[in-house]
């Protein structure tokens, strides 16, 4: 039988994160900012300690560590927050240490339900695996994130993973197929707002606006709008048909964004991402990883953590990497 | 203090809306005049307890801080009705887009010495005290006056005061900013609609991205660039989306709806100075019922084309 972390218990639990780069500080610093979980009872692990948001994260008094097991040792609900091709490693080294208690939390891109659980399956026989895919803006509190639910998570596994991230933003669950339209509105949606604020900001400095003032009310002006749409049960063309007055500044302006096919390019954003979100995810399906994928990553030092072994990852032509025969020898 | 507006429309609605939910003034504090009973603001306002009149007259007697918040070809007549009414306490606040501080100033001249003039551009997000405001301070306005407004508009999002040359590219930005937000949004949620989401969640996590990542920029030190960057990891799904934006000339469209704004404001700004203003745009206005007011007389007003309303020799008693 299951020992459930209660969803009450929120604050008496601990958190891992596998990986400590800027999803894993920007979770942090927005979990601790909400004051819904201590510093000290979050664990995070890298092989690689110069990252700088490692030395953010020991100054928010998160535990640090260079071992995956060592975070899965201390951890309930434990995040993988690395890049989707490093998954399959990190499962393999901390497979073994995986216990009844831990809710496993996926943020990789790309990365099914299934084929994380299928690596854990050789391990213990109902890995509790949730999925999920969340935003930077999480660091403000004002994330937007989904999850989708796997085989043996429960309904309360499902709340208390709900409980957290909405602790830093908007989040709900949807279907797993749904994860990669997601990833290409919310999850690449503030790269196309930083670039629109860009130049927002350089259409102010034209028109007479000093820099500094450009940017600040480019940035209200966006987030003012969401906001009343947020709070609004009103159609976006409703609300934007109420600050189009007759014959006036606004509607002169939008026709010039509708000449431009403004809607279009977003409408193709959002696709372009969704589809190489797709791309990821079938490259990931077929278990093959190009060496020079590999070589981007910090795989020299993730072979130098214990229980990996040089032999089970090969640097020839597309390796293999969710076969059973070159699985890693346990410790 | 008491506040009053000349005008019960979607900006009065929205100062309103905002000014009560910050708690900065009580809304038996607040007068509100449009000879238009039937707006459905003018009902809104109503409810949230306002006060509401048809005389200008009176919301002016009711106030210390006087927002006109009516069309821009509207100000004329209504600093001639209530110039007589103005007060040594009275600090006259336009809202006006494109009309000018110093149009204004020599309207009430005529009827008082210092007159207390101040001019901002706001937006409709102080709905939801997450409004943009600039302000522009008038000769005889001084320093606290400017502090009083600031307190205000500053209750309902951010406000900061310029040199009144600023504004039309103010209105341009996030004067029309919300517009292009608004937009954008219908597009974002059409693109996951394409992918595959349900419209309300799709809406949903567009503005949510917006909301997240503006806020990420005023929090932060850094450019928006950099965000940018920190976004898109090597290879990624979000560089991808990227290219095709700037393929598009995305950065270029919001340049030309900024500069759209703005050339316009300072068209409507020119047709304003040149105090004529076209019998066409006087039908579009509720010029009638503001003839019926007390004070405003007839004569002052001709429907001809090209009518000059600054005239000495058409002013009203």
């Amino acid at each position: 039988s299951c020992v459930k972390v209660k969803a009450s218990g929120i604050n008496r639990m601990s958190v891992g994160f596998i990986g400590a780069g800027q999803l894993a500080h920007a979770l942090v610093k927005g979990f601790t900012a909400a004051g819904v979980i201590a510093a000290h009872r979050i664990t995070a692990s890298s092989p690689d300690t110069n990252l700088p948001t490692v030395a953010e994260l020991r100054k928010m008094g998160v535990n640090f560590t260079i071992s995956n097991k060592e975070a899965t040792h201390k951890s309930d609900v434990l995040f993988l927050a690395v890049k989707p091709h490093i998954i399959p490693f990190v499962l393999d080294e901390i497979g073994p240490d995986i216990e009844d208690r831990h809710l496993i939390v996926s943020c990789a891109a790309g990365v099914t339900i299934s084929s994380i659980e299928k690596k854990l399956l050789q391990y213990r026989a109902d890995p509790k695996v949730m999925r999920c895919m969340t935003n930077t803006p999480v660091v403000v509190r004002e994330g937007a994130t989904v999850y989708a639910t796997g085989t043996h998570a429960e309904v309360e596994d499902g709340k208390l993973l709900e409980q957290l991230m909405a602790s830093v933003g908007f989040c709900t669950e949807v279907e797993e197929d749904l994860i990669d339209a997601v990833t290409g509105l919310s999850g690449s949606g503030p790269a196309y707002a930083f670039t629109a604020l860009d130049a927002l900001a350089d259409g102010g400095v034209k028109m007479g606006l000093p820099r500094r003032l450009a940017v600040r009310l480019g940035a209200q002006a966006l987030l003012g709008a969401a906001k009343m749409l947020l709070d609004s049960e009103e159609h976006p063309g409703e609300l934007k048909d109420q600050v189009c007055s007759p014959g006036g500044a606004s509607i002169h302006a939008l026709h010039l964004l509708e000449s431009g096919g403004f809607r279009s390019l977003l409408i193709n954003a959002v696709e372009a991402s969704c589809i190489r979100t797709r791309e990821l995810q079938f490259l990931a399906d077929q278990e093959k990883i190009s060496p020079a994928a590999i070589k981007k990553t910090t795989l020299d030092k993730v072979l130098q953590q214990p229980g990996i072994s040089a032999t089970s990852v090969a640097t020839k032509n597309r390796v293999n990497l969710f076969n059973n025969r070159s699985g890693v020898k346990k410790v």
